[in-house]
């Protein structure tokens, strides 16, 4: 096994992480600004992937499948196409079709300062374009792509002089498509998740022809199996395009010296001729125009007549079509190209067309807010107060049975007090009273025999139910404490004390008088 | 003549002036109205759900006090039935007061007490003690301010032949004054009948 370094394992290791960085950043749809051109003719399907690249667009991939017999269907032509590309991250799609018809009119110039595309022109254009239409014109997408005003006028068919009274007129390559075509491009670029940016003609091949050095008129020929296509440019700019089939019998030469010399009628002084196409790549040019007395005749080169070159090298020449649709996209913009776009109307004009929706919108918007808002806080009180209902009745509930608790209290406690009071009657009734009774006159017997004789009692008072104050008067005083000693001997007393004693007269003619305090045992009963 | 058009701007102020107006009546009429409804709400809300959980709170004891209850309802009317019963046998019936105040100040006149007073008298106008004045109440006896002079010994013996009156009879506020060397005195008493 052979040893790898960090470089190796840090190049296998770049060279894994880039496809899926690469994959990652296509995913974020900002980021991902890739191009797919696409050719769909009856035989062959071919296709250019475009980059954004640091000089302008660069070409990165390129594919071509073809088909031994002719293939109408259009989902299978684009399967067959993506399938040959494999893992495309490209997700925007322009598509060349030879469904787009072509015609090439004066239209009324717009007024100046109008943004946008005028909806008179359009009109128009579709008013031009109708008898050259086997489909219903209201169904048409119609592409206006003017020319200068320098133009050459078409020889067939010369400019109307302008009207006095009427709008300047300027001549201009109109296009159609049926818009049912359309939809059906649409649906099966959304099948393989690419989004259809447009539909471009086979006539903005002429773009191919648009390097730095081109200055000056110039002849483009697109050689193709059975026809020829030729376009006069000026300064890098298609000015007419010329289709001519080449019939049964006819040498394709004599075809292409035909569109060649009607193109140089009207271009006058031209420099050269530049024929591309899937049949000029292995013609011999030189002997096919050896003795032709005219400009320069030579075959198309991708890195010589473009802005951008082929990134793995020189394109072959049959991707002149595409590549023209390409440069004329990304040169001068869906309306220079005449690219057909169901959004037919930009979103400025759109707003602009209909001033008031955007406030009517915006007042919408706002009364569905109020609205909003309002039925929130009406059904939060609402489910508030459906809530509260059921609680109060809840509530009500509990009160009662706290209610009929309490008055079980209150009775209980009327009952307890009523039977407290049954004993204390009961109590008194036994014996209570008579013990009473029996008290008072015990103490009154003991006082006439606990009293010693030398006292004399002035006063029995009874201040509550068990306690006495006795006074009276003694001339020895020892009798006081005698008396109060005897007192307390009594069963009936429980406590005995002297409360005052006074003494009056002198010495052996003195007196004393006394308060005695006594209360009484605690009766049972 | 033909009616003037609004200008672009004018209809963007026309639109921006409807929206300021709307949102200023929405906000006063619909959102501050509907918004003090609510704050009415959860205050009740709030307020039943306090109560609730104070009410959940307390146990309930209804089982046990009517139990409580039905065990004391026959023990009272038993109690009562006693009461009544010694009642009867014991304190003077209101029919008959009068005779057991006449058997008491003949008591006294048979002990040589001289009665001098014996007059009724409203239980909250004698100054009893509160245990005294319970008693009265609770038993429904009648009282009479006695006030008797004589000998302290008749008065003591006053006093013990008061237990052959036919009814329970006590005395309350009892003050002897005026003994002298002759053992004489004054008494003043509340007769409880």
């Amino acid at each position: 096994m052979s040893q790898l370094s960090l470089k190796d394992l840090a190049g296998q290791a770049a060279g894994r992480l880039a496809p899926l960085l690469q994959q990652a950043l296509a995913a974020v749809p900002g980021l991902n600004r890739r191009l797919l051109v696409i050719s769909l003719g009856d035989f062959a399907v071919q296709a250019l992937v475009l980059a954004k690249g640091t000089a302008g667009p660069e070409v990165v991939r390129f594919a071509e499948a073809t088909f031994e017999t002719s293939v109408r269907n259009v989902r299978t032509r684009l399967a067959r196409i993506l399938e040959t590309l494999g893992d495309e991250t490209a997700c925007q799609v322009l598509i060349v079709s030879p469904e787009v018809r072509f015609l090439a009119a004066e239209l009324p110039e717009p007024p100046k300062r109008r943004f946008g595309r005028s909806p008179a022109l359009a009109e128009g254009a579709r008013w031009e374009m109708a008898p050259f239409l086997d489909f219903p014109s209201e169904r048409a997408l119609i592409g206006v792509s003017r020319l200068h005003r320098d133009g050459a006028p078409h020889p067939e068919e010369p400019p109307e002089a302008p009207a006095e009274d009427g709008p300047p007129r300027r001549p201009a390559w109109i296009f159609a498509l049926d818009r049912q075509l359309y939809d059906t491009l649409k649906r099966a670029c959304r099948e393989h998740k690419k989004r259809l940016l447009g539909v471009l003609p086979e006539e903005t091949f002429g773009w191919a022809l648009t390097g730095p050095d081109k200055e000056g008129a110039a002849l483009l020929i697109d050689w193709r199996l059975y026809e020829v296509l030729g376009a006069l440019t000026r300064d890098g700019k298609p000015l007419r395009v010329l289709r001519e089939p080449i019939r049964g019998g006819e040498e394709d030469h004599e075809v292409l010296a035909r569109v060649i010399d009607e193109l140089l009628l009207d271009a006058g002084e031209v420099s050269e001729v530049v024929i591309g196409g899937p049949q000029a790549e292995k013609a011999d040019l030189s002997r096919l125009f050896g003795g032709h007395g005219g400009p320069l005749v030579r075959k198309w080169s991708s890195e010589q007549d473009l802005l951008f070159a082929a990134a793995s090298g020189p394109l072959p020449a049959r991707y002149l079509g595409l590549l023209g649709a390409a440069a004329g996209w990304t040169a001068a913009g869906p309306r220079a190209g005449g690219a057909l776009i169901d959004v037919s109307k930009p979103l400025p004009v759109l707003i602009r067309e209909h001033v008031h929706a955007l406030p009517l919108a915006l007042l919408g918007l706002l009364a569905l807010g109020l609205g909003g808002q309002y039925l929130h806080l009406k059904q939060k009180t609402y489910r508030l107060e459906s809530k509260t209902v059921q609680l109060g009745e809840q509530k009500k509930t509990l009160e009662e049975a706290a209610n009929a608790e309490s008055r079980l209290k209150n009775r209980y406690r009327d009952l307890k007090q009523r039977k407290s009071e049954l004993a204390r009657k009961n109590d008194l009734l036994a014996g209570g009273l008579q013990e009473r009774h029996r008290q008072l006159l015990g103490l009154l017997r003991d006082l006439t025999t606990r009293i010693p004789g030398d006292i004399r009692l002035s006063r029995l008072s009874q201040f509550s139910d068990r306690i006495f104050f006795i006074e009276g008067t003694t001339g020895h005083y020892p009798a006081i404490t005698e008396c109060v000693v005897s007192l307390k001997e009594s069963p009936l007393v429980e406590k005995c004390q002297l409360e005052k004693s006074t003494r009056q007269g002198e010495e052996r003619e003195a007196n004393y008088t006394f308060t005695i305090r006594l209360r009484l045992e605690e009766r049972h009963g | 003549m033909a009616k003037p058009k609004m200008t672009r701007l004018q209809q963007v102020l026309m639109v921006v002036a409807i929206a300021v107006i709307a949102i200023y009546f929405f906000l006063n009429k619909v959102q501050d109205p509907l918004t003090a409804r609510l704050k009415t709400a959860v205050a009740a809300h709030n307020k039943v759900v306090q109560t609730i959980n104070t009410l959940q709170q307390e146990p309930v004891t209804s089982a046990a006090l009517e139990q409580s209850i039905e065990r004391l309802t026959p023990e009272l009317n038993e109690a009562e039935a006693q009461v009544k019963t010694l009642a009867a046998e014991t304190l003077t019936p209101p029919d008959k007061i009068e005779e057991t105040v006449m058997a008491v100040s003949a008591v006294a006149a048979n002990n040589g007490l001289l009665v001098q007073d014996l007059t009724p008298a409203a239980t909250d106008k004698l100054q009893l003690a509160a245990e005294m004045q319970r008693e009265i109440a609770l038993l429904q006896r009648s009282c009479y301010r006695m006030k008797v002079a004589g000998d302290f010994l008749d008065f003591i013996a006053f006093v013990r032949e008061l237990e052959t009156v036919p009814y329970r009879i006590n005395l309350a506020n009892l003050s002897i004054t005026g003994s002298d060397s002759y053992g004489r005195v004054v008494a003043e008493l509340v007769l409880v009948i």
